[in-house]
């Protein structure tokens, strides 16, 4: 059966291309008008039209951050066709460490993915990364922490306390937990948590 | 103890990084990059704090060789609640933390970073999508390796022919399947090009 396909901008080749199908899609009319979105001198109309012809194809960290950003989308769609996952990476001047790296490897590693596609190597590599798992585990149980505190505040307000409040009790009393654990793992690995998980 | 992930700049953490690892010098550095862009010379600026802003690739290149994901040289993930201290950055990061600059990096759905409009959470939803493939295409490969294994080890007369009473593998598998199905039909649709993949 045949069916209409619609091409992926996500799927385009060359970070030249890639910009500038996303900025299409995004509805910025051109690359004066996406420079206007990046205050400063780092990215400048000119350099846009040189990275979306191809003229210039490495460019600096700070430019690709302030690109993406002024394009809201996560970098990695930048640096890599990430509809086609098998495909290999067509990043200029990489070193032959990525030979044979597809697209989803790549994702994994730039996020730093525990059960990706990329295959860390050796315990130091690991170690780093669950430092940084936790960091985000961290981040969501707060999230969870405020909004169980809310909702036990609501509950007393309304006096609808009993069952459903010893629920939320219980599972604040375990964030609470989880929070404690992963600062002490994270502050026992030189972390700085002042101010943020207290 | 001084965490190697709470040094600021990026020379900072390089080198913290590369000593860490056990990696000598510099030059043994650029030696795990063949073929890369990536010298002694430019290295030992970099260290220095001469050099603040790289390219693309280098950056690539470096973290690949010091075997890290590449927010561990953009920020200093050990103080989550600090500011970025990258050079050259548009007025639009001012107030970023270095957390929100992690979620945003590796397109966290749930994480400190807000992504703002609903084309921007449609990209990160194909991402998301993705990576749940990925995991559901390993998660069938285990279980039918699994089914493989309890056919050989099953005798033919006990055989289980009665309900279960638990999840059997032959369901999961097909639980894989369904979300396997899914996902690469709401991919495709989107003009992902999965051939070869999800097979």
């Amino acid at each position: 059966m045949y069916s209409v396909r619609v091409t992926n901008f996500l799927a385009q080749v060359g970070i030249g291309n890639r910009i500038h199908a996303i900025r299409k899609q995004h509805g910025i009319r051109s690359a004066k008008a996406l420079a206007e979105l990046i205050p400063g001198d780092n990215v400048t109309e000119s350099i846009l039209q040189n990275i979306e012809a191809g003229r210039k194809e490495d460019i600096l960290v700070s430019q690709l951050l302030n690109i993406a950003k002024a394009l809201r989308v996560t970098p990695i769609f930048l640096l890599a066709p990430i509809a086609t996952p098998t495909a290999r990476l067509d990043i200029a001047n990489l070193s032959s460490s990525f030979e044979g790296m597809t697209v989803v490897q790549f994702d994994a590693w730039i996020s730093g993915e525990p059960d990706g596609a990329y295959d860390w190597n050796n315990l130091a590599e690991r170690s780093e990364r669950t430092q940084l798992h936790a960091m985000r585990d961290l981040h969501e149980q707060i999230r969870e922490r405020r909004r169980l505190a809310a909702k036990l505040d609501a509950a007393i307000d309304t006096g609808a306390g009993g069952h459903a409040g010893d629920t939320t009790k219980g599972r604040l009393k375990d964030a609470d937990r989880r929070i404690a654990q992963l600062t002490s793992y994270l502050s026992s690995a030189g972390w700085d948590l002042a101010g943020w998980a207290g | 103890m001084t965490g190697f992930v709470r040094q600021s700049g990026i020379g900072e953490r390089i080198q913290a990084i590369r000593k860490r690892h056990g990696i000598r010098s510099a030059k043994d550095l650029a030696d795990l990059m063949p073929g890369g862009n990536v010298t002694e010379a430019i290295l030992q600026n970099l260290e220095a704090g001469r050099k603040q802003d790289l390219s693309v690739s280098q950056l690539l290149n470096i973290s690949h060789a010091l075997r890290v994901p590449p927010v561990f040289l953009l920020a200093p993930i050990g103080r989550p609640q600090d500011p970025l201290d990258l050079v050259n950055l548009s007025e639009t990061f001012e107030g970023m933390t270095v957390a929100e600059f992690d979620a945003w990096i590796s397109g966290e759905t749930n994480g400190t970073y807000r992504w703002r409009d609903l084309t921007e959470r449609t990209e990160r939803s194909q991402l998301e999508a993705m990576r749940e493939l990925l995991a559901s295409l390993r998660e069938r490969h285990r279980l039918t390796t699994n089914m493989l294994i309890e056919a050989q080890l099953t005798p033919p007369d006990e055989v289980n022919t009665g309900p279960a009473i638990w999840d059997t593998t032959q369901e999961r598998l097909a639980e894989a399947n369904r979300r396997i199905d899914q996902l690469s039909s709401y991919l495709s649709d989107a003009g992902w090009e999965l051939e070869g993949w999800v097979k």
